[in-house]
């Protein structure tokens, strides 16, 4: 719609008053003449700082021009216009003191009656508005920095918590796998603790019960309950053979965490309802530098005492029950052979016999003796000084009255030098050489030769007993040492041999950490030997 | 006269050793338990005594016990352990108790029994 047209119903002055008042700034310039200006109005006055004096008929709008706007602007500024649209843009100018302002513009095209272009503008200071824009802008341009900021920062927070997260997560894994392998190694320690036989107790470095198992409460009588955090010298008294109580320093695990040694004593515990049982206990400490504890084990050894005591119970029956008719019997024949005089022939052969027969008895009971002993356990050795050849000699004397009955002889030979002495019990030394010279004789052709022979070596002393008997038959080579073993040949010459003459050598020699040995060949003859060190410590009793 | 004192509860041991010992020349008491073999010491003097171990009342220790704590029990006697136990802590103790030796039965003839009853009992003189 033309303006002309718009301004018909209105009186122009009252069009006039309204233009001049309003606060948008109006510029007219006349198109026709180089777009001088015609009009300006107080609000573009204000704005520009330019007066109307200064500019009417004088200037034209390009003394607003700031130089901002570029070619493009105008091209569209003019075609816009010619075209007779509005034309509409925020624009910078320049005032009349040189400073820029920042205005929205909205220029048109008037055609008069008469032919004339002229062009309006209508402009609004928006300096302020733009600044407000622009530190607006700014303020939103900081808000979104921050913004992003406090995101980004708000991220690596959560990036960090994740991974503390995660973390977390790790380590309360770690944590479960290792308690569970704590509950079940406990678990395992528990039931090692009770499957074992022997009472168990750990007590603190003061001596107070922190730990017992299933045995303990068993032997005992008591429950942990009860015991947790009470001394275990003063729970479990201990008392000797003769019923006095071990004092608590005395006590082995008091020693113990005093850092002292201990030594094990014949000693009953006393249980929770007063009775008592023989003990066989042994202490350690707990160490991680300073003792922190000690654990005490121990067992009930009534069962073996009361097989040591049934042992030692056998033993004497044999000794005493069997020895007593069997020593009736030998010294009666021996005074009925001095007494018996003029006997024929028949008798004499029958009385021999006896005798024959009752040595033998003799003799089985003694090695039932010597081998009970030596098998069963308790032979403490007494030692002395030996000289070996010299008791070779010895002790062939002895035994030449039963080497000669059987038309042997016997020949010793000392072939090296031997430890001049060594460290023996004569007794037991005795039993073995016996054992082997008579089995020599006893499994060899009367007439023919037993040689014994003495040498030593690497700190070992030994003697070998030879004859030229038949060769000991390969399949029972393997069992000659093996108790009551007797092999088919020889019970054809001696039938009412025990089977333990070898078994009782081989179990004296190696008691005292000597060794047995023999050698059997067909047309070579047998060799039994046995060494013994030349420096024999005195052994623990190895049963 | 020879004097000794045979202290064995088995009779058929007993007979036989005092026989042997008569034989030799020397006069023979037998006791059959270790009290009534006090008794015989208190009242008598023997050249030897021979001792079993295993007695009924009073045991052979107890009677070597009594006689090493009473001197007037001791009388110059020759104390010679024959027993059946040979273990060697009854050896140790009989020696230890004044026995001045100890033969296990099975293990010697008579005739080496008395032949050391003679060397102990002339050389107590």
């Amino acid at each position: 719609m033309a303006l002309s047209e718009k301004l018909q119903p209105i009186q122009l002055e009252q069009a006039m008053r309204i233009i001049e008042g309003t606060f948008e700034g109006v510029i007219i310039a006349d198109g026709t003449r180089e777009h001088l200006i015609t009009y300006i109005n107080q609000a573009w006055e204000k704005t520009t700082g330019w007066t109307r004096e200064e500019v009417i008929g004088k200037l034209s709008p390009r003394i607003l021009k700031s130089g901002k706007q570029d070619d493009t602007f105008y091209k569209k500024l003019w075609s816009t216009i010619l075209g007779g649209e509005l034309f509409n843009a925020e624009i910078v100018n320049k005032r009349k003191d040189g400073s820029l302002y920042n205005t929205e513009i909205q220029i048109f095209p008037i055609k008069t009656a008469d032919g004339r272009t002229f062009y309006v503008e209508v402009s609004r200071d928006i300096t302020e508005r733009k600044l407000r824009e622009e530190r607006g802008k700014e303020y939103q341009e900081e808000l979104k920095r921050g913004i992003e900021k406090s995101t980004m920062e708000l991220r690596k927070e959560m990036l960090e918590t994740e991974n503390a997260k995660k973390a977390l997560l790790n380590l309360t894994e770690d944590l479960n796998v290792k308690v569970e392998k704590i509950e079940r190694d406990k678990l395992a320690d528990d039931a090692i603790l009770s499957s074992i036989g022997d009472g168990l107790v750990v007590v603190d470095s003061e001596g107070k019960i922190t730990l017992i198992n299933s045995s303990f409460e068993k032997l005992l009588g008591w429950k942990l309950e009860e015991l947790l955090g009470k001394s275990f010298v003063e729970v479990v008294p201990m008392e000797d053979e003769a019923g006095n109580r071990i004092l608590p320093q005395e006590r082995a695990v008091m020693r113990v965490l005093a850092g002292k040694s201990t030594d094990s004593i014949k000693a009953y515990f006393v249980r929770k309802n007063g009775t008592r049982f023989p003990v066989s206990r042994s202490v350690a400490p707990i160490k991680k530098g300073n003792i922190l504890g000690a654990v005490v084990v121990f067992r009930d050894i009534t069962k073996e005492e009361e097989l040591d005591k049934a042992k030692t119970e056998f033993i004497y029956l044999v000794s005493h029950q069997l020895r007593t008719p069997v020593s009736a019997l030998n010294w009666i024949i021996e005074s009925l052979q001095i007494s018996f005089t003029g006997m024929n022939e028949k008798q004499k052969s029958y009385f021999n016999d006896i005798k024959v027969s009752i040595a033998r008895l003799v003799k089985l009971v003694e090695d039932l003796l010597t081998a009970s002993r030596a098998w069963l356990g308790k032979q403490p050795l007494k030692t002395q000084k030996v000289n070996l050849a010299d008791f070779i000699r010895d002790s062939l004397k002895t035994i030449e009255p039963y080497a000669t009955s059987k038309a042997h002889m016997v020949k010793f030979d000392k072939l090296s030098e031997v430890c001049p002495e060594i460290e023996a019990d004569s007794e037991l030394l005795y039993s073995v050489f016996q054992n082997l010279v008579s089995n020599a004789i006893e499994y060899s052709a009367a007439g023919t030769v037993v040689t014994i022979e003495l040498e030593s070596a690497d700190g070992l002393a030994k003697i070998s007993i030879h004859n030229d008997g038949p060769a000991i038959p390969k399949e029972e080579q393997a069992h000659l040492f093996e108790r009551f073993f007797r092999g088919e040949s020889v019970k054809k010459v001696k039938p009412e041999g025990t089977g333990l003459g070898l078994f009782i050598v081989k179990s004296l020699i190696e008691k005292v950490g000597g060794e047995v040995g023999f050698k059997s060949e067909e047309g070579k003859g047998t060799t039994f030997w046995f060494s013994v060190p030349c420096s024999l410590e005195p052994h623990e009793d190895r049963g | 006269m020879k004097k000794i004192l045979i202290v064995e509860d088995e009779e058929i041991l007993s007979n036989v050793l005092k026989d042997r010992f008569e034989n030799d020349g020397w006069s023979v008491t037998t006791a059959g338990d270790g009290e009534a073999a006090l008794e015989l010491i208190n009242k008598n003097k023997f050249d030897v005594m021979l001792l079993d171990l295993i007695l009924p009342k009073k045991d052979g220790f107890e009677v070597l016990e009594s006689i090493k704590s009473d001197p007037l029990l001791q009388k110059k006697m020759s104390v010679i352990v024959l027993s059946n136990l040979g273990a060697d802590e009854d050896i140790k103790r009989a020696l230890s108790l004044g026995a001045v030796d100890y033969f296990v039965k099975t293990q010697h003839p008579i005739g080496e029994i008395l032949e050391r009853a003679k060397q102990y009992q002339k050389s107590s003189k």
